[in-house]
């Protein structure tokens, strides 16, 4: 499938409109991309970025407008369609079948002889693999793998399917800063070898570096397409944010000198996941009031288990854990919550929220005994509804109604119901796993503007994040913890990105 | 003939073929069904089916294949409802089974009521040359009916499917994320029909062994049970088809014993003994989960019990 | 080019739920007309018998009352588990051991003690009795999490199997020639009756259970915990709730529901013990239940519709010589029928139309 020469653009979308209920998501958006080209779709979470992929990829047909590949004319009513005219997608969220190996997982809808040739087809993975520089066994299962081969398998799946139009939808946002490198060799090889790219990121600095052009998308319009020499990242930014005064939305960090009271000291904590593995290994961590302790290290090294050993929904196998000057033993989530502990979940809506619940009923969860919510001993459903509106008002969670489920609510309306709710107690500690991940740029500010101003207040924060921004936007001190160990921890002053990159992976330590 | 001897075991095992082939079909059928991601747990309900209709075909007919063939049409059929219904309709697959459990004894109750009493001929065993001949083994496993040859067939048949061609990679890829098959272009419909249907017709062969070879007669509720005990079997047997052999025949072995000692007089009461193989169940069971819980492996597949629905997240 | 398109809705209302379940269970009668015409029955004069003999007669609407008390039961039983998102499948089970241990207490100490003693102590003894007998699955299911569909489903078999031995054994009645029956019970142990109809104090028993459970998931801290549990286990456990124990004691009180049900079966409708003494109520139990998507309230009007069809079965058993079954297939085809329909509650149908 070579470009003709008269024909500039390998892919062409001429006002793609695609609506759903309640929303439209792409509003005539115009898109064309050359032949060895990356051009980069910049813009906010919900910005349409998503959907217009997957109307490339043929998962959505379009209302409105049509689709030139090479070309030609395609109306694609299923993803075959496409992957036959040559796109690959690389999904933010693996496809991949977890039970499976490698090269089952590529292979799969594939032509292939009935009964199948594992050593043939094995053969044949390896020796694309090693075309682009991308390594990984085909016989292993894929839940063996770290994330970083995972996603060298999701570009496998769509090369060896022939794709020479590739669209990798954040493929960084996972990745270690290492990873991050390895995969944009692997994008410099792809594009030598005459593939072209569509690059989704939000990363300004990636974006700045690796692409030829950008386009800017905002509540699915297209803003803006620029050549990456003729502009900037600030330009950029204020494009992508609409018109809105980005001052207002950063928050600084005033650094807290004072020391301050410990309120959490945990030394030599051990813990096991559900299986009875050791996943902490001899923990240490302290927190004092007034403080943010960032927590850095690439997600599935022990953090979240670290969280549930501090607020008492898992037992520590040994070591200490002081709070507030008292050695506790094996404290429950109750006496937690009784101590003035907060917890903001990772997984927000799998751990924050009883989806098909009212918003006013989740305002009782680690708060069911707030006699607010009681009249004459029994739960008074006006009290509840009352109390929702309130919240709803003062942290600015958008929905119809108190009363509609809360698993309909966004992303960013769903953290701030959770901040709202743990917030509304007496504080004295809060955890804050990934506060902000997937959020867009207006809740994230919310969010980050509650908590330091809490901890200016005296709160003790712990904030994991893999967001390294975030990380040195927020933190006072910073921990690395690597493989259930913490493998170091200084001042923020005294960190830089590269060294807490490398801690994360294990390769270096402090 | 000396009671616990050489002999004695060897007539247990036979029975325990015999008794656990129904339950071999069924669980066959599960699998298949489960592999694809569709729970099956009307299989009561569809082994009714099956055993009425080879009982009636084979009552007017007097052809034993036809009688299956029929049995396997008339179980895929009432299962397409169940198909229809979980897979289009994308209703609770639970609830969908109980509903099909319900019908097929129903069905089944209502269309048999008149049979009562008639009888068919037994199927004929029919000893494999050579192979029969070997002591003990031969007896036990090749000395037997056609159908337990044929579910013998339908055990490596289903494995080599499932692990060593395409289509068993498409099938069980299937239960494990629909998603990433329909992404890829897979129909998921097509797969999953076609799993629930031909599982289903495996189940209702599975039934069709009652009347032809176990009891020769039509009551109603004929078999009294066996149907849940497969659904259990397919989690015993780990969605894997030669394991389903080793817990079907285990099965059968239990209740040969049962039916055994029951018709030797030993003094337990012959409602205890019925109990028996249930309660095995349920402690087999267990245990398979406990170990599966320390291993934290899990080999169910993955997308098993959910609905399928392209563009769902938004 | 046409072709269908589902959309979800954004909300779905109650009252397209009530609309979309009662189209399907017209559909699922005119299914099960069809049945009734393939074994030689016109389903129009038999709906009409149905009418005619007993929405429009004074002992038909006595018999309705009757049988929608074991449904009652059930039902609630049912959907007390369900809110937890667990399976009863075994409530039939529980339904024979509650009848188990009233006819216990109800044969030995029934001469001795006054019906106002009687009564509370039968009901008591059924409801420990269903509630142990659930505790089985119900241990197994929070301790290893072992499926609780498939063990409340056997122990069914294991449960009907012990009240035969009764029967044919211990508790068989001398006088009643060879027949698997008890004793009939003092009166003293039998469920009181309204005026000269034969609706028992079950109906009061079952509906006062229902508005308690009712009150009890709305309104105090338990119920809550309860619907978060079975709404989302991850945010229990972030939440502190103590799971295991919360799911143990659910279960076992969805037994004891069960439990009351056969109680009042034996000491209300038969005043003995015996074998087939219910039809499949706990199993029906599962279909009051669905149709009420859980909701206790609601359960009043799906078991008196499965009232309705238990004793139209009865009548077709008696007019036109059906078996049973018939009620089962009817069962079987209406849980098809509404689980069919749910999408439309969900999901609305579009047509569009691409000009290729």
């Amino acid at each position: 499938m070579q470009t003709p020469p008269h024909q500039p653009f390998v892919l062409e979308l001429r006002g793609i409109t695609k609506a759903f209920p309640g929303i439209i998501a792409n509003d005539h958006v115009d898109f064309t991309l050359k032949q060895g080209e990356i051009h980069t779709i910049l813009g906010e979470n919900g910005a349409g970025k998503s959907t217009l992929m997957n109307v490339i990829a043929g998962l959505y047909p379009p209302e409105q407008g049509e689709i030139l590949v090479f070309g030609k004319k395609v109306h694609f009513t299923n993803p075959r369609q496409s992957i036959k005219h040559g796109i690959g997608m690389v999904h933010q969220h693996f496809m991949l079948i977890r039970n499976h190996t490698v090269t089952e997982n590529i292979i799969l809808g594939t032509p292939q002889r009935f009964k199948l040739d594992f050593r043939r087809v094995n053969e044949e993975i390896r020796r694309l693999g090693e075309k682009y520089g991308l390594t990984v066994d085909p016989q292993k299962k894929i839940q063996e793998l770290s994330v970083g081969e995972q996603q060298r398998v999701e570009i496998l799946k769509v090369l060896y399917r022939g794709a020479k139009i590739l669209i990798l939808d954040e493929p960084t946002a996972v990745l270690t800063p290492q990873e991050s490198e390895a995969l944009y060799q692997i994008i410099e090889n792809m594009i030598q070898k005459d593939h072209s790219i569509i690059f989704i990121s939000h990363k300004m600095k990636e974006v700045m570096s690796l692409s030829d052009r950008i386009t800017v998308l905002g509540r699915g319009k297209v803003l803006g397409t620029f050549v990456k020499e003729k502009t900037d990242a600030q330009e950029l930014a204020k494009i992508m944010m609409g018109n809105e005064e980005i001052k207002e939305l950063l928050v600084s960090s005033p650094i807290v000198h004072r020391t301050q009271e410990v309120v959490l000291q945990v030394e030599k904590i051990c813990a096991n996941d559900d299986r009875g593995y050791q996943v902490l290994s001899e923990v240490d961590l302290e927190v004092r009031a007034g403080q943010i302790v960032g927590l850095a290290g690439v997600s599935g090294n022990g953090q979240a288990q670290l969280a549930e050993v501090l607020s008492g929904i898992r037992p520590m196998v040994s070591g200490t854990y002081t709070y507030w000057g008292e050695k506790l033993k094996a404290p429950t989530v109750s006496d937690m919550i009784a101590r003035g502990l907060g917890y903001i979940p990772e997984d927000r809506k799998r751990y924050g929220i009883a989806g098909s619940l009212s918003i006013s009923h989740n305002f009782l969860l680690r708060d069911h005994k707030n006699p607010q919510f009681y009249g004459q001993q029994f739960l008074n459903i006006n009290k509840m509804n009352q109390y929702a509106r309130i919240k709803m008002q003062e942290f600015d969670i958008r929905a119809a109604s108190e009363k509609i489920q809360a698993g309909v609510l966004s992303g960013g309306n769903i953290q701030k119901t959770i901040l709202a709710r743990e917030s509304s107690r007496a504080l004295k500690f809060l955890i804050a796993s990934q506060p902000i991940r997937g959020l867009d740029v207006h809740a994230t500010a919310f969010i980050q503007k509650v908590i330091l101003q809490a901890k200016s207040e005296g709160l003790a924060v712990l904030l994991i994040t893999e967001d390294l921004d975030e990380l040195f936007l927020m933190s006072d001190h910073i921990y690395v913890i690597c493989d259930g160990k913490m493998v170091g921890h200084m001042p923020k002053e005294e960190a830089n990105i590269e060294q807490i990159g490398l801690m994360m992976t294990g390769v270096a330590v402090s | 003939m000396e009671t616990f001897g050489m002999e004695w075991i060897v007539l247990i095992m036979v029975a325990a073929i015999k008794m656990g082939t129904p339950l071999l079909f069924g669980t066959l059928g599960g699998v298949i069904s489960e592999r694809g991601g569709v729970i099956n747990l009307g299989m009561e309900g569809l082994m009714l089916v099956g055993a009425l209709t080879a009982f009636v075909v084979d009552l007017h007919l007097d052809s034993k294949v036809v009688a299956v063939m029929c049995a396997a049409l008339a179980a895929g059929l009432v299962t397409t409802i169940h198909a229809i219904v979980c897979i289009s309709l994308r209703a609770n697959q639970i609830a969908s089974g109980l509903a099909l459990a319900m019908f097929g004894s129903g069905l089944s109750g209502l269309l048999g009521d008149s049979l009562i009493g008639k009888t068919v001929e037994s199927l004929n065993n029919l000893p494999i040359p050579l192979l029969s001949a070997i002591p003990a083994i031969g007896t036990i496993f090749f000395n037997q009916d056609m159908m337990v040859y044929f579910s013998y067939l339908c055990v490596a048949l289903i494995w080599f499917i499932l692990f060593k061609t395409t289509l068993g990679l498409n099938i069980r890829s299937m239960g494990e994320a629909p998603e990433v098959c329909d992404a890829l272009g897979l129909s998921v419909f097509r797969y999953r029909y076609g799993c629930v249907i031909v599982g289903g017709m495996l189940i209702g062969i599975g039934g069709a062994y009652f009347p032809l070879v176990l009891t020769s007669f039509w009551v109603d509720n004929l078999t009294a049970g066996r149907g849940w005990i497969a659904v259990a079997l397919v989690i015993f047997a780990f969605w894997h088809p030669v394991k389903a052999l080793l817990g079907a025949y285990l099965f059968g072995a239990a209740i040969a014993l049962q039916l055994r000692i029951q018709a030797m007089g030993i003094a337990i009461p012959s409602y205890f003994l019925e109990m028996f193989p249930y309660i095995l169940t349920i402690a087999v069971l267990t245990i398979v989960t406990i170990r599966n819980n320390k291993r934290g492996l899990s080999v169910m597949p993955a997308a098993l019990g959910l609905a399928f629905f392209r563009g769902e997240k938004h | 080019m046409i072709y269908f398109t589902l959309e979800k809705r954004l909300h779905s209302s109650p009252v397209t739920r009530i609309i979309v379940s009662l189209i399907a269970i017209g559909v699922a009668i005119l299914i099960g007309g069809f049945f009734l015409f393939a074994v030689g029955v016109n389903p129009l004069q038999a709906y009409g018998l149905v009418i005619d003999q007993i929405f429009m007669d004074y002992w038909g609407w006595q018999d309705l009352l009757v049988k929608i008390i074991p449904f009652l039961l059930t039902g609630i039983a049912v959907a007390l588990a369900a809110q937890m998102r667990l399976w009863n499948i075994g409530a039939e089970g529980q339904l024979y051991l509650g009848a188990v241990a009233a006819t216990w207490v109800a044969l030995n100490w029934g001469s001795a003690l006054s019906i106002w003693v009687m009564i509370p102590i039968m009901i008591l003894f059924a409801m420990l009795s269903g509630s142990l007998w659930a505790f089985i699955p119900g241990f197994l299911k929070a301790q290893f999490g072992v499926n609780e569909i498939i063990t409340t489903l056997l122990l069914n078999y294991v449960a009907i199997s012990w009240v035969d031995y009764l029967l044919y054994g211990p508790w068989r009645d001398p006088g009643s020639n060879n027949f698997p029956v008890t004793r009939e019970f003092p009166e003293s142990a039998q469920l009181p009756a309204f005026g000269n109809t034969s609706i028992h104090v079950g109906l009061v028993i079952g509906l006062v259970i229902i508005l308690l459970v009712y009150f009890i998931l709305e309104k105090t801290e338990v119920g809550f915990k309860v619907k978060v549990i079975g709404d989302n286990i991850y945010a229990a456990q972030y939440s502190g709730f103590n799971i295991k124990w919360i799911t143990l004691a659910v279960v076992m009180i969805s037994g004891a529901l069960a439990g009351i049900a056969g109680m009042t079966e034996v000491a209300g409708v038969h005043y003995r013990l015996k074998q087939n003494f219910s039809i499949n109520y706990g199993y029906t139990g599962i279909i009051v239940a669905w149709l009420a998507r859980n909701h206790p309230i609601a359960i009043i009007f799906t078991a008196f519709f499965l009232a309705v069809v238990f004793v139209s079965g009865e009548l077709m058993q008696l007019e036109f010589s059906l078996p049973i079954a018939m009620v089962y297939l009817f069962q079987g085809i209406i849980l098809f029928s509404v689980l069919g329909s749910e999408i439309f509650t969900e999901y609305k149908i579009k047509v569009k139309k691409v000009v290729a």
